[in-house]
């Protein structure tokens, strides 16, 4: 096998092949066009029903333009205005103390090698893999007994369970990639404690922690079982009252609060999308 | 105050908090299927809710389909999760088609849940257009996909909401690994395929059985996707524990725990497996 | 044994405003070590992929052994890329590792063991067949990494700073292991650098490459003496750049009329003399001849092998570099004598 024989090929075998290859990249932008349209064809029907009433089989598209379901959303009557608030303050609730019990932990993990280090990574990772029924069953008779079953406050709390480790994850992942000797050196410039994170470390690491609050806040507004368990159907936060009014017959309503409830994801995955690109352009004209 | 004192001082809140909660929840739970109940100073050691659990008529065929929907979900959202990774590389991976991919990993699962019931029902929107094309005449002709024994459309739901998951961790794999390795294959005369099958998976494959091992973890505790899309029976395991947990009976609380806890053992091994995958990579290990 | 030929090579990125490679015309005798040397951002890794068919090109072709490469994928061209950091596929074995190019190309695996082992002893490496590359030095993998890539019997070796992470020591040894194997295997080689006295050490034939350009090629010692403009003289490290004006073998600059060796090429506009070529005496020294000047010294900085001497001869600055003992008689404010003898004395272009 000498060299020349292996860079002489064929000419036509050499056609075919690059007229394989040169397709391959259209073929891989059809093909994965037509998955993302069979990812999103759920929303499809979504869509149509929170603009319409009494659309029914065999109508492919709904009869007529009604946009009563909005006019219900936006009646307090209907209780959805307080369970968007309710959904948000829970939400929020649960990203601030997230982050601030999760971001120290994130960046021992991100920074520091430490006996344990082990069990504590176990630990972190544990609420994502261990389905939380049983944990959130085991809670449910503490939680009564501290007057914490059937409130927001006690949803909020257990909702920490899948937002922290999410936190601690992200962070540490965002402290790894940060050189903590910089800190040192702007000690070393005349910078206190206080004026080296204000100055320093929290607007390098803003970026990625405001992603990691991004993914808290999702994570709790999604969240439908521990909210069911601990909540014992008190709680009605925005995942809840929709299936409340799909089960009810109401689709056009449970469309518009689906479509509710899929827009701060929207909005989030924008926002990370930007903040992360901006991030690493900086980081890139940092570098050079 | 001490590297050893700052340290603690760190990663004691976020420990105790998910000590706490997470393995306090589970241990309550645990002890609480033994007939001890801490808070209720009551200790009468029992198995009789194991027994009433695992004797409860569809306890094992609940426990089947469930590793059923878990199986064949983590199976399709794997090979398309790591196709649709694929594609968008190999497509240039535009920043508008990544976040297309994206968009169902912030949706909440009730919300494609109802999606999908609207979609793939039997006067659903695909039954409609199947009318349409003169292919069916009434619903009864469409074939049963929600609420079905073979739970079609629980498994698509699940697969809309984690291709998303392992697609995104495959990129960031991928982007780990990077395209030198690759390229050395490439030039050392391994064509496209020969470079990713003997040096880009090999890489890569940790990461991506670790992300199945947390979809499959994932699947077995998921209450609200089988309670809007699966049948009334079997059940899947999340759905019958819930009823019995909320059953009039209060002595089938104990028993709904064994149940859950049966989907939280098969979880901490899935948990011991992912973190053996994950100590194969060195490149997303947090610890410098 | 097979010549590679680069015509007017070009390669622009997307988005990009100016063009990586610009229009490179480039010929790798069969079975030379050629070396190609600029800065960093330069294009001549951009080169190299080009040559592996890793990256398409704008315009202009690959030839290898007079075939275009224009449509063979990187597999088939027989040009293997070695990078700075060794490349050795983490999951495999040195063995594994080392018989790679073989196993791709069906070779039955008594054989491939037989010449990975030929290869290993080649590179002195016998005995680590089973390790993995994470128990290896930097200088053992970037070995292996040779082995890998010698076993396939390329038409090209293509080396993107292969020394560049290794330390001092390291670098001379693996240098001349690069250049014993490619004169033992006969390997037509294009050797990329950014290192001015590794790309002359090695090579048989250099080329310098600025702002996607080739600036200048020819014999090592050629280019590294006569560098052909300004821009590869400062590549080169020579500061000594007098503007002038040529009339015959004259250069007319600010130090005056000074004889040439030979005729100075069209477009001359400076000459240039390397600090090493630069003679020093006291300023009384009985001196004959002309190119000589009046300086002071400015300033004077010990390099352990010599010592590199400002001086100022107005309105100009020089660099030398002189041996200790000559520099141990000297002082900054003393006047001296210079001589820049006519045969080191080299016109360039812009």
């Amino acid at each position: 096998m000498s060299a020349v024989d292996l860079a002489a090929t064929k000419p036509a075998d050499v056609a075919a092949r690059t007229g394989r290859t040169g397709i391959r990249a259209r073929t891989a932008r059809i093909a994965t066009g037509a998955l993302i349209a069979l990812l999103l064809l759920p929303f499809v029907p979504v869509l149509l029903w929170s603009v319409t009433r009494g659309w029914f089989y065999p109508a492919i598209l709904p009869p007529a333009l009604d946009l009563a379901a909005w006019g219900v959303v936006g009646s307090p009557e209907s209780g959805i205005p307080a369970a968007v608030l309710r959904s948000v303050g829970i939400a929020l609730g649960a990203t601030v103390l997230s982050m601030l019990i999760g971001v120290p932990a994130g960046r021992a993990l991100g920074l520091h090698a430490f006996p344990g280090r082990r069990w504590v990574e176990a630990l972190v990772l544990a609420p994502l893999v261990v389905p939380p029924l049983a944990v959130a069953m085991g809670l449910h008779a503490v939680f009564l007994r501290l007057g914490l079953a059937g409130t927001a406050t006690g949803v909020m709390i257990v909702h920490l369970i899948p937002t922290l480790p999410y936190v601690v994850l992200v962070s540490a992942s965002v402290f790894s990639r940060f050189d903590p000797r910089v800190e040192d050196q702007a000690r070393t410039l005349g910078a206190s404690r206080l004026q080296v994170l204000r100055h320093v470390t929290v607007p390098m690491l803003a970026p990625g922690l405001a992603v990691a609050a991004l993914f808290a806040f999702l994570v709790s507004w999604s969240q439908y079982g521990l909210t069911l368990l601990v909540g014992g159907g008190q709680v009605p936060t925005m995942p809840l009252i929709l299936n409340q009014y799909v089960t009810a017959g109401r689709s056009d309503v449970a469309a518009a609060i689906a479509l509710l409830t899929v827009l701060p994801g929207l909005v989030a995955l924008v926002l990370s999308a930007r903040i992360l690109a901006r991030a690493s352009r900086r980081d890139g004209e940092g570098g050079r | 105050m001490t590297e050893r004192a700052r340290l603690v001082l760190m990663l004691a809140p976020t420990v105790a908090l998910l000590a706490g909660l997470f393995l306090g929840g589970l241990a309550l739970a645990a002890l609480r299927t033994v007939g001890i109940v801490p808070l209720a100073g009551r200790f009468d050691p029992t198995a009789e809710p194991w027994a009433r659990a695992l004797g409860a008529p569809d306890v094992l065929a609940s426990i089947g389909v469930t590793l059923w929907i878990a199986s064949a979900a983590t199976l399709v959202a794997t090979v398309l999760g790591l196709a649709a990774a694929l594609l968008l590389r190999r497509a240039g991976g535009g920043r508008l088609m990544t976040l297309l991919v994206q968009f169902n990993l912030t949706v909440p699962h009730v919300v494609t849940a109802v999606g999908l019931l609207w979609l793939l029902g039997q006067s659903g929107w695909i039954a409609r257009i199947g009318h349409g094309a003169g292919l069916i005449d009434r619903p009864a002709d469409f074939p049963v996909l929600v609420a079905d024994p073979a739970f079609v459309a629980v498994i698509l739901a699940y697969v809309a909401k984690e291709v998303p998951f392992v697609a995104v961790v495959t990129l960031a794999m991928l982007a780990a690994v990077g395209t030198g390795p690759a390229e050395t294959a490439r030039s050392l005369g391994a064509s496209r395929w020969q470079a990713f099958r003997h040096v880009t998976w090999p890489l890569i494959r940790p990461g991506v059985l670790a992300a199945a091992t947390v979809v499959f973890a994932f699947v077995l505790g998921t209450y609200e996707v089988p309670a809007v899309l699966g049948p009334s029976h079997p059940k899947a395991l999340p759905v019958l524990a819930y009823q019995m947990f909320t059953s009039n009976d209060l002595a089938d609380r104990p028993a709904a725990i064994a149940l859950s806890l049966v989907a939280a053992a098969i979880g901490v091994a899935c948990l011991m497996a992912v973190r053996r995958l994950m100590s194969g990579l060195p490149t997303l290990k947090v610890a410098r | 044994m097979t010549d590679v030929v680069l015509e007017g090579l070009t390669k622009t990125y997307a988005g990009a405003s100016a063009a990586a490679v610009a229009a490179v015309d480039l010929v790798l005798a069969s079975g030379t070590l050629t070396t190609l040397v600029g800065p960093s951002g330069c294009g001549k890794s951009t080169v190299l992929k080009l040559i592996a068919g890793l990256l398409p090109p704008s315009a202009g072709r690959v030839l290898i052994g007079g075939r275009s490469m224009a449509d063979v994928p990187p597999e088939r061209r027989g040009a293997v890329l070695m990078g700075q950091d060794h490349g050795l596929f983490p999951h495999m074995t040195v063995e594994a590792n080392v018989g790679f190019g073989l196993r791709m190309r069906g070779v039955d695996p008594a054989a491939i063991r037989r010449r990975a082992g030929e290869m290993l002893d080649l590179v002195r490496l016998s005995g680590f067949e089973t390790r993995r590359p994470s128990a290896l030095s930097g200088g053992q993998a970037q070995r292996v990494a040779l082995a890998r890539a010698l076993v396939v019997d390329p038409a090209v070796l293509l080396l993107d700073e292969p020394l560049s992470d290794l330390d001092p020591e390291l670098r001379l040894e693996m240098r001349d292991l690069i250049r014993s194997a490619q004169r033992a295997t006969g390997i037509t080689t294009l050797f990329v650098t950014h290192d001015r006295e590794e790309a002359v050490a090695v090579a048989d034939r250099t080329a310098v490459m600025l702002a996607g350009r080739i600036a200048q090629q020819g014999r090592p010692d050629a280019v590294f003496e006569r560098p052909a403009t300004r821009a590869v003289a400062a590549f080169f490290g020579i500061g000594n750049i007098l503007d002038a004006r040529f009339d015959g073998r004259t250069a007319v600059t600010a130090l005056g009329c000074l004889a040439l060796a030979a005729d100075p090429p069209p477009g001359a506009d400076a000459v240039v003399i390397r600090p090493e070529r630069i003679g020093v005496a006291a300023e009384g020294a009985a001196a004959s001849g002309g190119n000589r000047c009046a300086a002071t010294v400015v300033d004077l900085g010990y390099r352990g092998t010599h010592v590199v001497a400002t001086f100022r001869a107005d309105p100009v600055t020089l660099t030398a570099a002189i041996s200790s003992p000559i520099a141990a008689g000297l002082q900054p404010g003393d006047r001296v004598r210079l001589h820049l003898p006519a045969e080191a004395l080299h016109p360039v272009t812009d």
